[in-house]
């Protein structure tokens, strides 16, 4: 590529611009840049952390005083459920998320995620689905049971009313947009990279983020299972909690605790990659221990998913069993062990700095560490006999949760504001605040340590004078009107720096990650040209790289058919391999998530039969989503600036939508075992097995089904004249799929709310007309795109795609039909 | 019945909460049985080794942040392999040893000899004991023996309770369609306090019981007196 | 390293997993089964059992280990999966207690 003189940066950046930016007014809702959205997600994450602080405010009133008559039992357990759920869901995942999508392609060298419509759509979810539960707290039908909603207290029985449907629906709402920004972040990570970034190249937080992705994507879908199966069970009867009709109670425990556990890991590793990216840089010195940090990460990933239990422990587990996961509890503690030390390694190895993030690094430590010990203490069985369920608990879990994420996203705001502003802090306030916070939430805290081991349970609205929990209550509720005050503090200080600050040129912190290799506050393309990455990307040098970059002397310098280009790389060795063109802004992000709503909003209100028509719709604006994506012509490779040309990613054999749809399988597959394996759970621990009823067993169905799949299957093959014909027999063969399944639906029905044992086919059944149905859509979807000219020998990505899901169907389908007759000879083979 | 906690324990505490003792009806630090006991042993062992290892990494940190430089004779993987695997590894697998141990202990200890089985029955929002396979019964008030390991087994008929008398011993749910048990012990007669420790709707806080502890002649007697399960339940 | 460097990554954690789910399965089961009562000599059944499954997942990983560290030159990614592969090895401890606990109470 040429060289540029500054005047062409600067057409460069108007042209760019053009391109990429988020127009003003109305545009603003079609806004699907990273920059945008990431910092929407913040903000709106920081508006529910400030409702959830009122309802903690609410809570420590409450508690202050013994036999407090300020709210009543019932709106003390709406509050405290609210409080449980507005932090965890609506504060900490998003904030993370936004987060992560702020900086990502920043310091990957990119110049967007790679799915930006998605990005848009995981947002407006959030923003319905979080708005829907703070309005029904508004209105008086907030969920009450508790954040993780035990049943039977949440079963219909017992929670009539809608506030347990606001629960279910408002949380899985959330978490399709949490889903969605997990493959989002991981196709990200893995493809859309500067090249020569390889693996072990990208800065440590590019992996704390790529392995939390991963959890998520197996963490999320048992508690969105679990929230079906419920839903199902309060709405149509299915008993699978029930254990009068072979449900079973604590089927629901360990399907919550098993996305719940590593829900605490999933909120802490991204501070923990925080953590990781801005004590090496105020240490002037690299991260130490690099690989056995990511090790590390990997160890606590795994780990994480094998200690769920250890909220179970007063559940009437045997001894052995429990010591499986108490071992893993305490284990868990060695890699966090690691990162803490590695962490230490580096100040001791470099030259540390004091500044305000580095204070709330010690806060971070101080309260973490405390959360930590008193994490092991729990994870030991006996003790935990006695804390379970008390104060103590209570105390512990802020300890980790404020001191594992509060503190280092307060360290995170103070060391990327400047980059998200263009503006330095004052630091009139900053110290004062942080002292104000750490003060009072110790305060707060500590004390309730004591309150718990004393004997206080937790979620109690009132106490008797005689049990001597007043002064420590007392002494707690003081300390959180003071913390609330530096949180006030906080806000204040960042909002004078936001209007005050002065500006400056580029990386105050002297760092070395690509993010500060651009003009700041950023643009919406981020880097005018994509730097090539010769070494480890927490060692480059923003301030020499910045300039050659916005002069377009990296790749893709040049602007061509308006196209939004990035480069996608060798997951591995970082090599580009093909030329990445996203989609523009739209604003069908927000109508597809509205529709969403409205499928959530009249499920809520038991319309059923205006849900269904609701999905269509969603359904049809997705397919509207294709319309901008692909070719209609064969193209030849395109140069990039610099090295060989690269086909479009269309036409290459891997582009970065083929590993969503990998990555959304495996989530999807993760649903399906949790399934099956609840329905063996049930076997296993449920009262009153075997049912008492024959399990039906359709072999027509079966038959019929497996047939129809296996034709579904076989009959998309590559692209030729064919084509067409063959996705219209696929097309045929999932109708007839389709009929049978739901006629053995319809046949069923009576019996599964009988029994939970009939209840497990009637879903799992269910799983398989939602594929099949999907199967159908996407057959009938590849023939509109043979017919608009999108698909060629070269261009057969949609076929592609379209065939890795009637795999999946196929697969799914057959351990489908199969699942009645093993569950027969479980039972002892009570079947026709 | 109040006894001031032990000795670790006014050392620990008084120093930071001057205000509150270990003691209450209630208090898991205020045992009155060997469980409950091991349980409390446990905690001051694992206060003490934690406000160790927290004054040690405070320690650490705060001394690479203000003599910057002195830890360079350490090699970063010398900090790292010795302070981040071998000591926590070290520790945590002699304590996870050791808080099974006391598990296996609790689980077996038959004190007095053959366990006295009694059903606490958890209902929003009150609990029913019952005695001898229902031959006797009692609503809120839990009589045992002392000196004689006791196994509650908790069972519920509506939502899920916790049957918890902190002073004797842990807590256990009573999930309707199990019949999970725990196993009290007291060893001096008495009064003790016991609350519903899992959230169980508007009416948890009030689902309070006692435990009476009778030496055992007078436990018989009392168990004699007491109405079968249709009357006490009135 | 292996043609898939995420298989060498993960392999012997994914092995841990399913070690672990096989071991808490086989213990449920083998509670409801009563196999807990059936002694061989003065060790019963499912701890037997137990024991021998423990074993068999442990000589798994440790094969998995070999297989996930023999090929390829020792880059950056290959160390980070061996230690990450250790690792998975070392949490092997977690199931320990099979030697000794309490089966079914
Ligand atoms: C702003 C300062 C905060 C205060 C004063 C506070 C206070 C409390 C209190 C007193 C409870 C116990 C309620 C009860 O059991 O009756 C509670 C529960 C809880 N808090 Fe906080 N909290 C704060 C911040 C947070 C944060 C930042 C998070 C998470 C990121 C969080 C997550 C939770 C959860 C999950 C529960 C359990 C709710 C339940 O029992 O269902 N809290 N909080
Ligand atoms: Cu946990
Ligand atoms: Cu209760």
């Amino acid at each position: 590529m040429t060289r540029r003189s500054p005047s062409s940066a600067l057409r460069l950046h108007r042209e760019l611009t053009a391109i990429w930016a988020t127009p003003p007014g109305w545009g603003r809702l079609k806004a699907v840049n990273h920059t945008t959205i990431g910092k929407r997600f913040m903000l709106t994450a920081l508006v529910f952390f400030a409702i959830g602080g009122v309802l903690a405010m609410l809570i420590r009133t409450q508690l202050a005083t013994t036999q407090s008559a300020f709210l009543d039992a019932a709106a003390y357990a709406q509050v405290f459920t609210m409080h449980g759920v507005v932090m965890m869901f609506l504060f900490a995942i998003p904030f993370f998320e936004g987060l992560a999508m702020y900086l990502l392609p920043k310091m990957l060298g990119s110049r967007d995620l790679a799915f930006p419509r998605m990005s848009a759509y995981g947002y407006w979810c959030y923003l319905f689905g979080g708005t829907f539960l703070v309005g029904a707290l508004l209105a008086g039908v907030a969920p009450a049971g508790g954040w993780f909603m035990y049943t039977p207290l949440s079963s219909a029985t017992h929670a009539p009313g809608i506030n347990a449907d606001v629960w279910l629906l408002g949380i899985t709402f959330v978490e399709i947009s949490a889903l969605s920004a997990a493959v989002e972040v991981l196709v990200s990570i893995l493809k859309l990279r500067a090249p020569g970034m390889s693996l072990t190249r990208m800065p440590v937080f590019a992996w704390y983020m790529l392995i939390v992705a991963g959890m998520m994507l197996i963490g999320f879908p048992p508690l969105i299972l679990g929230s079906i199966l419920l839903e199902a069970e309060r709405a149509f009867g299915l008993p699978f909690f029930d254990p009068v009709r072979g449900g079973d109670p604590l089927l629901w425990q360990h399907l919550f605790w098993l996305f719940g556990h590593p829900e605490v890991y999933i909120i802490f590793l991204p501070a923990a990659g925080v953590l990781s990216t801005v004590i090496p840089t105020l240490a002037r010195r690299p991260l130490e221990g690099y690989e056995i940090v990511v090790a590390a990460v990997i160890a606590v990933a795994f780990l994480s998913f094998g200690l769920w239990v250890h909220h179970m422990y007063t559940v009437g587990i045997p001894h052995v069993a429990l010591s499986f996961f108490s071992a893993a509890s305490g284990l868990v503690a060695v890699p966090t062990g690691v990162q803490v030390f590695a962490w230490l390694a580096t100040l001791a190895h470099g030259r540390p700095r004091f500044s305000v993030p580095m204070l709330h690094v010690f806060g971070f430590l101080f309260v973490f560490v405390l959360g930590g010990l008193t994490g092991v203490m729990l994870a030991m069985v006996p003790f935990d006999w006695q804390a379970h369920d008390t104060h103590f608990v209570v105390a512990h879990l802020h300890y980790v949760l404020v001191g594992g994420f509060v503190f280092p996203m307060l360290a995170a705001a103070y060391y990327w504001l400047p980059h998200i502003f263009g503006r330095q802090p004052v630091q009139h306030l900053s110290h004062a605040a942080f002292w104000t916070i750490f003060i009072g939430f110790n305060l707060t805290f500590f004390a309730m340590h004591l309150t718990g081991l004393r004997g206080m349970p937790r979620r109690i609205s009132t106490y008797p004078p005689e049990a001597g929990w007043e002064t420590l209550n007392l002494v707690s509720s003081m300390g959180g009107f003071v913390m609330t005050t530096g949180f006030a503090l906080v806000a204040l200080d960042l909002l004078l720096l936001a209007v005050f600050g002065k500006p400056f040129r580029r990386n105050p912190w002297r760092a070395g990650t690509l993010e500060w290799a651009m003009p700041t506050p950023p643009p919406a393309y981020a880097f005018a040209s994509l730097p090539e990455v010769p070494a480890r990307a927490d060692r480059l040098d923003p301030d020499r790289l910045g300039p050659a970059l916005a002069a377009g002397k990296g790749y893709l310098g040049a602007t061509r058919h308006g196209w939004m280009e990035v480069l996608g790389v060798d997951m591995v060795s970082g090599r580009p391999e093909q030329l990445v063109v996203l989609p523009r802004r739209t604003s069908l992000p927000l109508w597809t998530a509205l529709a969403t709503g409205s499928v959530f909003a009249l499920l809520l209100f038991k319309l059923y039969w205006l849900a269904l028509p609701a999905l269509l719709v969603v359904t049809a604006l997705f397919l509207l989503w294709t319309r901008d994506c692909g070719l209609r012509t064969d193209l030849a490779d395109l140069p990039v600036g610099h090295g060989p040309d690269l086909p479009h990613h269309y036409q290459s054999e891997r582009p970065p939508s083929y590993w969503a749809m990998i990555f959304t399988l495996a989530a999807d597959a993760t649903l399906y075992a949790s399934l099956l394996f609840g329905a063996l759970f049930l076997w296993l621990s449920a009262p009153g097995w075997p049912p008492g009823l024959a399990i039906p067993l359709g072999a027509f169905t079966a038959a019929a089904v497996a047939a129809a799949l296996a034709v579904a299957a076989v009959s998309v093959r590559s692209a030729d004249g064919g084509t067409a014909g063959r996705l219209c027999v696929a097309a045929l063969a999932y109708a007839a799929a389709l009929v049978v399944l739901v006629a053995f639906l319809a046949d069923i029905r009576g019996a599964a709310v009988r029994h939970a044992a009939v209840a497990s086919v009637f879903a799992v059944t269910s799983y398989a007309v939602l594929h099949v149905a999907v199967g159908l859509v996407l057959s009938l979807f590849c023939v509109w795109r043979v017919g608009s000219g999108h698909v060629s020998a070269r261009r057969d990505l949609d076929l592609r795609l379209a065939r890795l899901w009637h795999m999946f169907t196929l697969v799914t389908g057959l351990a489908a039909t199969a699942f009645p007759f093993v569950l027969n000879v479980l039972t002892g083979g009570a079947g026709p | 019945m109040r006894r001031a906690c032990g000795f670790r324990g006014a050392l620990a505490f008084s120093a930071a909460l001057p205000l509150s003792g270990c003691t209450g009806d209630l208090s898991a630090l205020d045992p009155a049985g060997p469980f409950a006991a091991a349980v409390a042993d446990l905690w001051w062992l694992m206060l003490a080794g934690a406000a160790a290892i927290f004054l040690l990494v405070l320690g650490l940190f705060l001394l690479l942040l203000f003599r910057p430089g002195s830890g360079r004779r350490v090699s970063p993987a010398g900090w790292i392999w010795i302070g981040g695997v071998a000591f926590p590894l070290a520790t945590l697998v002699a304590l996870v040893g050791h808080g099974l141990m006391r598990g296996e202990y609790i689980l077996g200890l038959a004190a007095g000899g053959d366990p006295v089985e009694v059903e606490a029955r958890g209902s929003m929002w009150h609990w029913d004991f019952r005695y001898s396979g229902g031959a006797r019964a009692s609503r809120g008030v839990l009589h045992i023996p002392v000196g004689r390991t006791v196994v509650v087994t908790a069972t519920s008929g509506d939502v899920i309770h916790s049957f918890w008398a902190p002073r004797l011993g842990g807590k256990i749910d009573a999930i309707p369609g199990h019949a999970a048990t725990v196993r009290i012990l007291a060893d001096r007669p008495g009064v003790y306090g016991g609350v519903c420790s899992e959230y169980c709707g508007a009416g948890h806080e009030g689902m309070v019981f006692e435990v009476h502890a009778h030496p055992p002649e007078a436990f018989e007697a009392v168990l004699a007196g007491l109405p079968d399960e249709g009357e006490a339940a009135r | 390293m292996n043609a898939n460097p995420f298989f060498g990554l993960f392999a012997v954690w994914i092995g841990w997993a399913g070690g672990f789910l096989l071991l808490y399965g086989l213990q449920a089961t083998g509670c409801r089964a009563g196999w807990d009562g059936d002694m061989i000599g003065p060790i019963s059944v499912l701890r037997l059992l137990l024991v021998a499954a423990t074993a068999g997942v442990v000589l798994v990983l440790l094969a998995l280990w070999r297989k996930a560290g023999r090929e390829g030159p020792a880059s950056s990614l290959a160390r980070i999966a061996g230690l990450a592969n250790g690792a998975a090895i070392l949490a092997t401890l977690c199931f320990a207690g099979v030697l000794w606990l309490r089966m079914c109470t």
